[in-house]
């Protein structure tokens, strides 16, 4: 199934030009009127962003940041107050009707569906509205449901569903027009691990057949999997754009270690401890040790174990934890 | 096109799995039933055929209405709505196919209210001109699906369509000449209900009931299919403007 223009023509390949980038965001700024006549909330802040064809970009924020005022306004459901945004050369408000088939938007939760329609009749209700006519239609739906994993289920109502189960059907309602650029808004949200790993190699295959993806996430694990670059947002800021390895390197790097049962000398040794940055207490004799450098948190277990303490874990930081290095180590300033 | 025939195609699905929305339908006997007691207790046994097409009238623009609302309300609280306006669809197209099969469904409401005098009270009322009757309900049928298109572009913008949905039904029954001909109502209402084509519509299938001649059949069939195209125009266009504004203030996906 690879991707085309939609109803390829030679003409539409050249206007739109699908040797531009996928998606081309500058300058993008969104305000929202407050209550009461307040001051505007300002969603999105001088944004700008760049997915080439072929990639899997992610985008990672924690609630509020703007990722999905973005995705909304890549799949022209809103109107920017500021700026630029083209999907494969094509303005998201000026050329809205011809954006529109070449992408496919998959907002997260378990909404857009019709509950009370079989799987197979919402996807080929949606491929109608793609504009596939009624053969075309079945046949795309029959194919997209085997895909994702719902052909033995196709023809039961999806109130019936799980809540992964309706996503990956969110994700079949995304690919049913065969979009250029499929925006995934946080789409494992409610999978099983099983079915999160199918999505991935599902998202692989996307990528080999040439498609840009935009995938929000707060999963710092699923966006290092799957993507090419990731960007961190937050307060509608683009804070930095990376290599997925520099996660990696930024996870093992600030590993937490969590205890308990610990006292307060043994917290104290613990603080003076190479690469360690910083103890907080997080209960009676309860501590978590933030360390700021790879392999600091070994010393910083045996130290707990020789000193009789059991109950010990390790875990990477959130990734609110990761932005605030981020912002720490490069002098940026987090946006309230 | 295939926007068009899916909607409709899903809004008959609807009307299977969620029966409650042929309400309208379940009513309209009841109706019939008493404006028909009214006009034979009331010695006046010529107003039958006034009496069986009022409760149908009624019913298909109510259902018309009534359904737009409940379209748009499903479809804006479950998120339906914002996925739909990421389709290459207009949502116009969507409205339309839904409306239609609504309008299309409605028209079981006359069999009804015929059933109803012939079984009820041994009245049948013939249709004297039957083209002019079936010419007519077509034009009435298309300009019924048109008011529920901007009745529900209309609701896009709103939130508490409900409250609205079943007022709004009231002046439209009126200024339709459903139950009494607009040559009835005061200078006022005749004028303003002349801008609307079901007051054309109802004259013309009363007439059609009519032994005599229909006067001025073509003009008049005319006019309901000229007011039914600047409806269908108007809620294009209604639907196109409102959808921009919810696309600018971001509550297209507020329930």
């Amino acid at each position: 199934m690879a991707p085309g223009p939609g109803r390829g023509d030679a003409e539409a390949m050249s206007i739109t030009g699908f040797d531009a980038p996928a998606v081309d965001v500058r300058g993008r700024s969104r305000d929202f009127a407050t209550a009461r006549g307040g001051p505007p909330r300002r969603a999105l802040d001088d944004f700008g962003l760049t997915v080439a064809a072929g990639e899997v970009h992610g985008l990672l924020g924690p609630n509020g940041a703007g990722k999905t005022t973005l995705c909304k306004i890549l799949s022209t459901v809103l109107l920017p107050t500021a700026g630029t945004a083209r999907v494969h050369g094509l303005d998201v408000v000026a050329d809205a009707k011809r954006v529109r088939p070449l992408l496919g938007i998959v907002f997260g939760g378990e909404r857009g569906l019709y509950a009370r329609m079989t799987a197979a009749q919402n996807l080929r209700f949606w491929a109608a509205l793609y504009g596939h006519r009624r053969r075309e239609g079945r046949r795309r739906a029959a194919e997209l449901l085997e895909r994702v994993g719902l052909g033995p289920r196709a023809d039961e109502p999806v109130e019936t569903f799980s809540r992964g189960m309706k996503q990956r059907l969110h994700l079949a309602r995304g690919l049913v027009g065969d979009p250029r650029v499929l925006v995934l808004d946080e789409p494992t949200v409610g999978m099983d691990p099983v079915s999160a790993h199918e999505f991935r190699g599902l998202v692989e295959d996307l990528r080999a057949e040439g498609r840009a993806v935009l995938l929000t996430t707060h999963d710092m694990a699923e966006a290092e999997a799957l993507c090419d670059r990731v960007s961190f947002i937050d307060g509608g800021r683009l804070l930095r754009c990376e290599d997925p390895r520099v996660l990696g390197e930024l996870l093992s790097r600030h590993e937490r270690v969590r205890a308990s049962g610990v006292p307060e000398a043994l917290a104290e040794r613990i603080a003076a401890l190479p690469g360690v940055e910083r103890v907080r207490s997080t209960g009676p004799g309860a501590v978590l040790v933030e360390t700021g450098r790879g392999g600091a948190a070994l010393p910083v277990l045996r130290t707990l174990v020789e000193a009789g303490v059991s109950d010990v874990s390790t875990a990477p930081p959130t990734l609110e934890e990761v932005y605030l290095h981020l912002i720490g180590e490069r002098g940026m300033a987090v946006r309230p | 096109m295939p926007a068009f025939w899916a909607a409709a195609r899903a809004q008959l699905g609807e009307f299977r799995r969620d029966p409650g929305t042929l309400l309208m339908l379940v009513t309209a006997p009841f109706f019939a039933v008493i404006l028909l007691s009214v006009t034979e207790h009331g010695g006046r046994p010529d107003l039958a055929p006034y009496a069986l097409l009022a409760p149908a009238v009624m019913t298909s623009i109510g259902m018309a209405v009534m359904e737009a609302g409940e379209t748009i309300f499903r479809d804006r609280s479950t998120g339906v709505l914002e996925a739909l306006l990421t389709t290459p669809a207009p949502l116009a197209a969507v409205l339309s196919g839904r409306i239609a099969a609504i309008t299309a469904v409605s028209l079981l409401g006359i069999a009804e209210c015929w059933l109803v005098g012939a079984l009820g009270f041994g009245i049948v009322v013939a249709v004297e001109h039957p083209l002019v009757f079936a010419a007519t309900l077509l034009a009435t049928a298309a300009g019924t699906a048109a008011t529920g298109v901007v009745m529900a572009a209309v609701f896009v913008i709103g939130r508490n369509v409900r409250s609205f949905q079943n007022s709004l039904t009231f002046p439209l029954y009126l200024l339709g000449g459903a139950m009494v001909p607009v040559a009835l109502l005061p200078a006022g209402f005749e004028a303003a209900s002349r801008l609307f084509f079901l007051s054309w519509a109802t004259d013309l299938l009363r007439d059609s009931l009519a032994p005599g001649p229909v006067a001025a059949f073509g003009p008049r069939l005319a006019a309901v299919l000229g007011l039914a195209a600047a409806t269908f125009a108007a809620g294009f266009w209604i639907a196109h403007r409102l959808v921009r504004r919810v696309r600018r203030t971001g509550t297209v996906g507020f329930a």
